[in-house]
């Protein structure tokens, strides 16, 4: 009699502990894209995502780990179960909804190209016939090059700050990526000497705006994630954070 | 009436049903579109406003660094329209993106001037150019902000508007449901008025009339209520029940006071009538009381049975029910064989005299016997007067019992008045043999 009970006590309060505990979920980014999402020189991870990230998880009271992940193979991860979410920017592509649950967008943007803005008016295809365009590997810009600018030339690099390089160092003429992105590029010391070239890409295939993405069939968590980004919307949180990277609402 | 109450009830249950869903689409359809469309626009307002402030900040200035800052983000802000502007929102900031690069041109232009006239004498041109640029940008995003404005009341409006039908329906919706119930209440209280409390009423009224004896009286028209009209029947069932009861008991109470055998009252009503006559007595008038025993009534019932000697017993109580002469008689059955009269006498003389009149009276009797015999019998009579009204009844009898003892003793078929027994031995109205 008196051990059924210390056992039914036992389950009682292991089952309510279990119903306390909080939700933990696995947050992959990338790194190398800044400023939404960098390791800075102490090694810290940083950026608009991050926050972003950490304001959603405290809206879904969840406690929350990130780790980085080279952009190529950040969607086999998710699927291969190593993290729950990926907060990194992330375009909308048909392929990659197919793999993955997106939500709904969480800032908006255009691709645009950068560089040299006095040699560069125009920014149609036949215009830059021959012109040598970075990008970085496994981006939509990157895709839409290939598709869109068939008669220039398509250097691809690594990663975002590669792509930038390139530019740089006058191993690519123009550099295309996001236009908030490559903003914050331009404000650098780097990046004074460039401008927008042209107006900004929008097409159908160039749609900038940044998913979160969860695993395929995950649907009961984009939704919370999708509720949760309308809270932090509606209470001030985003706004706030958006205040500390952008000069404006990238919304 | 079950029915008509639940029909009304599901109706009511349904219209309301219907008109809550409908806000509740209309809700959602609002927190979906118009609210996120309320967002947009006020997000628009501040990215215009952002807009303005880093224009007036880009004419202001006269660093090259900054203004090119400030131009760049003016261009990536007008870029942001795209998502979720008008038209006129569209243009208007790609308008003044370009707005913007004349106006650091033309700061760019002035300050080339003023390097060629630090190194020329040439005269300085003041250019108005950044002004007018940054004028004609100030006058678009004015024009985006009055759109923006519009935009949002319109749709506040269109919100607000929505609500107030919606709430002008429920209200409706209301007032004639809480109505029709209320009306249908009144008319219950009257109908109930009519077809329960009447009937009821009546029925009270009619028990009311069972009470005191009085006739009953059936509803003119019958309550529609089943049970009520049951109860009404009831009722009058009961009242006639009553009143036979009632008849039943006078009837039993005339028997309880009469003589099955001779017809002649009982002993009760004997005592209750000489009671009733010696209140009455006053000395002109008193009470005589003669008792009447017939002699050897036994042997004729062992002679010739008991059903002739009831015959005897019937035959004198024929002669006694019709004696004549007499003030207020009552003639009674006093016992077995014993016959009592009580009447108004005049004086004791008068009660002695009619006594000896009845004894010859009784022997002339006849009466046939069961078996066909002439029977003939006779009796004593004790007498006893009063004139005082305070007597006892009982005493009287008394006294009359022991006259007709003394008549016994006698010898029978005689008189013996009281008053003479005590005193007077030698008065004439001794005991007659006849």
């Amino acid at each position: 009699m008196m051990r059924t009970s210390v056992i039914a006590i036992v389950a009682l309060l292991t089952a309510m502990s279990a119903a306390n505990a909080a939700e933990r979920l696995r947050i992959a980014t990338e790194g190398a894209y800044p400023p939404f999402n960098l390791i800075d020189q102490n090694g810290t991870l940083k950026g608009f995502d991050v926050d972003i990230a950490k304001a959603l998880c405290e809206q879904l009271k969840s406690e929350c780990t990130f780790q980085t992940v080279e952009w190529p193979k950040i969607i086999d991860g998710l699927e291969a179960d190593k993290y729950d979410l990926i907060v990194a920017s992330m375009a909308y592509t048909k392929e990659r909804a197919a793999r993955v649950e997106f939500s709904a967008p969480y800032y908006r943007s255009h691709s645009v190209l950068v560089g040299d803005a006095d040699k560069f008016t125009d920014s149609s295809p036949t215009a830059l016939a021959g012109v040598r365009i970075a990008a970085a590997e496994g981006t939509i810009q990157a895709d839409y090059v290939k598709q869109a600018y068939t008669q220039s030339v398509l250097v691809l690099a690594k990663d975002q700050p590669s792509a930038q390089q390139l530019l740089e160092e006058k191993k690519a003429d123009l550099l295309i990526g996001d236009a908030i992105e490559l903003l914050s590029f331009m404000e650098t010391e780097k990046g004074s000497v460039y401008g927008y070239v042209g107006d900004p890409i929008s097409s159908e295939f160039l749609q900038s705006s940044a998913h979160i993405a969860a695993q395929k069939g995950n649907v009961e968590l984009i939704a919370r994630v999708n509720d949760a980004l309308k809270q932090i919307k509606l209470n001030g949180v985003y706004d706030k954070i958006n205040d500390q990277y952008f000069p404006f609402s990238i919304y | 009436m079950l029915a008509v109450v639940v029909a009304y009830c599901a109706v009511a249950a349904i219209g309301a049903a219907f008109l809550l869903t409908r806000i509740e689409h209309e809700a959602i359809e609002t927190r979906e579109k118009q609210i996120p469309l309320i967002l947009s626009q006020t997000r628009n307002a501040v990215k215009i406003e952002r807009m303005s402030s880093l224009v007036r900040a880009v004419f202001l200035t006269n660093d090259r660094r900054l203004e090119r800052q400030l131009q760049l983000q003016i261009q990536a802000l007008a870029q942001g329209f795209g998502f979720d502007g008008s038209p006129i929102l569209i243009d208007g900031s790609k308008k003044v993106a370009g707005l913007a690069k004349s106006i650091v041109s033309a700061h760019q232009q002035r300050r080339d001037q003023a390097v060629e006239r630090a190194g020329g004498q040439k005269e300085p041109s003041q250019s108005l150019a950044d002004l007018s640029a940054y004028e004609e940008a100030m006058r678009i995003i004015e024009k985006m902000a009055k759109e923006t404005s519009d935009n949002s009341a319109f749709v506040a409006d269109d919100i607000a508007a929505g609500i107030q039908e919606r709430a002008v329906e429920v209200r409706y919706l209301v007032i004639v449901f809480l109505t029709i119930p209320a009306i249908l209440v009144a008319m219950l209280l009257a109908l109930a008025r009519r077809h329960l409390t009447a009937p009821i009423v009546a029925a009270i009224v009619n028990l009311d009339r069972i009470e005191k004896d009085q006739v009953l009286k059936a509803a003119t028209d019958r309550p529609k209520l089943k049970e009520l009209a049951l109860i009404g029947d009831a009722i009058i069932s009961y009242g006639s029940t009553a009143s036979e009861l009632r008849r039943t008991n006078l009837v039993l109470q005339v028997l309880a006071e009469k003589d099955p055998l001779t017809g002649l009252a009982n002993r009760r009503m004997f005592e209750k009538f000489l009671a009733a006559s010696i209140l009455r007595s006053t000395s002109e008038t008193g009470t005589a009381i003669l008792l009447i025993d017939i002699d050897h009534f036994k042997a004729i019932n062992d002679r010739f049975g008991h059903p002739t000697g009831d015959r005897c017993l019937k035959s004198l109580s024929d002669l006694l029910a019709t004696i004549p002469d007499l003030s207020n008689p009552l003639a009674a059955r006093f016992g077995g064989e014993e016959f009592v009269v009580v009447y108004d006498a005049p004086s004791a003389d008068h009660a002695a005299e009619y006594a000896r009149f009845l004894c010859k009276k009784i022997a002339q009797l006849e009466t046939t016997g069961v078996d066909g015999n002439t029977i003939r019998f006779t009796g004593s009579v004790g007498v006893s007067f009063t004139t005082s009204s305070a007597d006892d009844p009982s005493d009287l009898l008394e006294k009359a019992d022991r006259a007709l003892y003394a008549a016994k003793r006698s010898g029978r078929d005689c008189v013996v008045a009281y008053g003479e027994l005590s005193n007077d031995a030698t008065s004439g109205a001794r005991a007659n043999r006849i």
